[in-house]
């Protein structure tokens, strides 16, 4: 038995109590008191329009807002390309550096991990310049390359917008997914691909039937990730693009800082928080379930 | 037709020589145990044969083919690892039928093969399970019956009971040469327990520091080690060995003792710094019934005894070392006690103190 048990038994819960206090208190403060204040907000109108309690008349207007639904949409396309190209992507260099490039291997992580340091919002301002229309480099590099650059820029350009923010966001995020899947890729025992070897088994097959179901968890913990971060995305869109041009690039998160201060309807704009909150919440219960499985 | 021969083999690690003119002809069906200390070889043997490792240097063919720049999966080998590397998320019927699976094979074949692989290593009623869901020897079963389905050549086996506890590590001893026995492919079995190798082995391979000490049946080796290093690594307990210098009529040994030989048999002359070893067969208390051929009778202490039940071990000073004995008639000796020891003579070896070779010409 540790001493931190014994002087537990003896201080007893008075004692957790307050141990755990000032987190408790932050995570009140700051984390659910807002929650409970988004929905205690949304069920009422908005203030220019008198304020009074109107039960679910926001949510109604959500379901009909086709804006609500673009930006919905767009949510979920969001996850479905981060899934394919920072998990998939990521898996896939991973594979590739845990079979071949075993010296250096150090080198490469570190220089596709580094982005993961850099603030969202950072990111989303070096690539906006990087992305800017007259000047930016990405122009510069494909005129050299005596190549058509879009007259208003990548981000300017409706069908352009969205995937070029799904670039920037893979740049930003492949790396830390390469790095927690090569780490469980090291811990596939060598042995195991020496006797897929004697077996006949390809590269390919041995990916397939033992690189992938040994590393299964930490595709899911990877997915989950990439599902509530893209669910609740919001730095990346806003410095690009601000859901922009049009409404193409609007995401949830973009949609309610817009609604909040640009159409000022805050109340609505609580509604749509709850409703982000409520998904998020699945999925993060989700992914506490299935890191506590692996555990 | 699966004959393995292997000629001039080397293999360097980097500046490192850790294998060198390894030289070996392995008969079709035979089954050769590689033995040695760890370190000296073995695996890297093992699978510059299966093709794991690259080979540095000589050649290597199976069945008159040569299979120097072949894939694994290409060189009809099939081999069972130390840790049984099965693939923990498959079946145990998957893990076994997996070789045939990603060749493309029927499913029919696969399922027929697989049964038939099941019911020689009794593992039918397990096919479903995961192997994290088997005991030990059922996973080491597993590993075999992988190696099985593919109907090798050749059979490779590095230390594959080293994880398994005593009991159950003679138990599948047993099973090994029962299914060598059933299916008869030629196999190359490495291990570092001499006592699998000489129960298992049709011949024995004992290498030392990358080079092959001496080649041989288990008779060979035990009865003629042609080291004084085999000498010490067959046998257990290992034979008694005493450095000393040939004088005329016999032996003189470190502390004075003079061993009277007859120095015919010994191909040594007078001067020669030698080793002179007999095995704990061959001294026994006096009257203790061994039929002894030349009987030399020498009174010692006895330091230690050591009741193995069928016989005990007797521990003296000799000669400036520690010398094993053996009782048939299990007796707890007193430390101390006196007691006269026969030294069968007509056993003894005699090795060269510089090099080791033996000079004993029987
Ligand atoms: N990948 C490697 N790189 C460098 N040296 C190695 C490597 N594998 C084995 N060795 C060296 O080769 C020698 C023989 O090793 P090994 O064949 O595994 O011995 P054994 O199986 O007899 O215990 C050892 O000295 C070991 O340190
Ligand atoms: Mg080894």
């Amino acid at each position: 038995m540790g001493m931190a048990t014994i002087k537990r038994r003896q201080n007893g819960t008075a004692f957790d109590l307050v141990m755990v206090a000032p987190a408790l208190l932050l995570f009140g403060l700051f984390i659910v008191w807002p929650a409970i204040e988004a929905l205690h907000t949304s069920l009422y109108d908005e203030p220019n329009r008198g304020g009074g309690f109107i039960g679910l008349a926001n949510y109604r207007d959500m379901i009909a807002d086709p804006v609500f639904w673009i930006a919905m949409k767009n949510n979920v396309l969001f996850i479905l390309c981060n899934l394919v190209f920072q998990v998939g992507i990521g898996t896939i260099f991973a594979a590739l550096i845990d079979q071949g490039i075993r010296r250096g291997s150090t080198v490469i992580r570190t220089i596709i991990f580094a982005p993961l340091v850099i603030a969202p919002v950072a990111i989303g301002v070096i690539w906006s310049m990087l992305l800017e229309p007259n000047f930016g480099l990405v122009r510069q590099g494909i005129n050299a390359a005596g190549l058509p650059y879009p007259s208003q820029g990548l981000l300017g350009n409706p069908d352009l917008a969205f995937p070029s923010i799904v670039a920037v966001g893979a740049w930003n995020y492949i790396g830390f997914m390469m790095t927690i899947m090569l780490a469980a890729m090291q811990g596939i025992p060598r042995d195991l691909y020496e006797a897929a070897r004697i077996d006949g088994s390809s590269a390919f097959q041995t990916f397939w039937h033992i690189t992938l179901p040994g590393v299964r968890g930490a595709l899911i913990l990877c997915s989950l990730i990439v599902i509530v971060g893209s669910f609740k995305t919001f730095e990346l869109v806003y410095v690009l693009t601000r859901g922009g041009p049009g409404n193409s690039t609007q995401v949830l998160g973009t949609y309610i800082v817009e609604a909040a201060f640009q159409l000022f309807r805050p109340n609505y704009a609580a509604g749509m928080s709850v409703v982000v909150l409520i998904v998020a919440i699945l999925f993060g219960s989700l992914q506490v379930m299935t890191s506590r499985r692996a555990a | 037709m699966a004959r393995v021969q292997i000629d001039g083999l080397a293999k360097d690690y980097g500046a490192v020589r850790v294998l060198e003119g390894v030289d070996l002809d392995i008969s079709d069906g035979e089954f050769v145990a590689l033995v040695g200390p760890s370190g000296c070889g073995k695996s890297t043997t093992l699978r510059m044969i299966a093709g794991l490792e690259d080979i540095s240097e000589g050649t290597i063919s199976i069945g008159d083919r040569v299979i120097n720049d072949l894939e694994p999966s290409d060189r009809g080998i099939a081999m069972v690892f130390q840790s049984y590397a099965l693939y923990p998320h498959m079946s145990v019927a998957k893990n076994m039928g997996y070789a045939l699976i990603v060749a493309g094979r029927p499913k029919d074949e696969v399922r027929d093969r697989v049964a038939e692989a099941a019911r020689i290593l009794d593992l039918e009623a397990y096919l479903d399970r995961r192997p994290a869901d088997l005991s030990g020897g059922q996973r080491q079963r597993v590993a075999m019956g992988r190696a099985i389905v593919r109907r090798p050549q050749v059979f490779l086996f590095d230390e594959p009971l080293s994880n398994l506890d005593a009991k159950l590590r003679t138990q599948m001893r047993t099973e090994i040469k029962r299914i060598h026995n059933e299916v008869g492919a030629t196999t190359v079995y490495v291990t570092h327990d001499q006592v699998e190798a000489m129960t298992l082995a049709d011949r024995i391979v004992i290498m030392k520091d990358g080079q092959l000490e001496q080649v041989g049946t288990p008779e060979d080796v035990f009865d003629r080690p042609a080291t004084s290093f085999v000498a010490a690594f067959i046998g257990a307990p290992p034979m008694n060995l005493a450095p000393g210098r040939v004088v005329e009529g016999g032996v003189t040994l470190e502390g004075g003792q003079c061993v009277p030989l007859d120095l015919s048999r010994h191909g040594v002359g007078e001067g020669a710094e030698i080793l002179f070893g007999l095995r704990p067969d061959d001294i026994v208390p006096m009257g203790h019934g061994m039929e002894a051929a030349d009987a030399w009778d020498v009174d010692v202490a006895i330091s230690l005894s050591e009741p193995l039940g069928s016989e005990t071990l007797v521990f003296f000073p000799f000669a400036g070392g520690d010398w094993i004995g053996r009782m048939l008639k299990p007796r707890a000796l007193q430390r101390g006690e006196a007691v006269r020891m026969r030294f069968d003579l007509s056993r003894a070896h005699l090795f060269d103190a510089q090099s080791g070779r033996r000079l004993t010409q029987s």
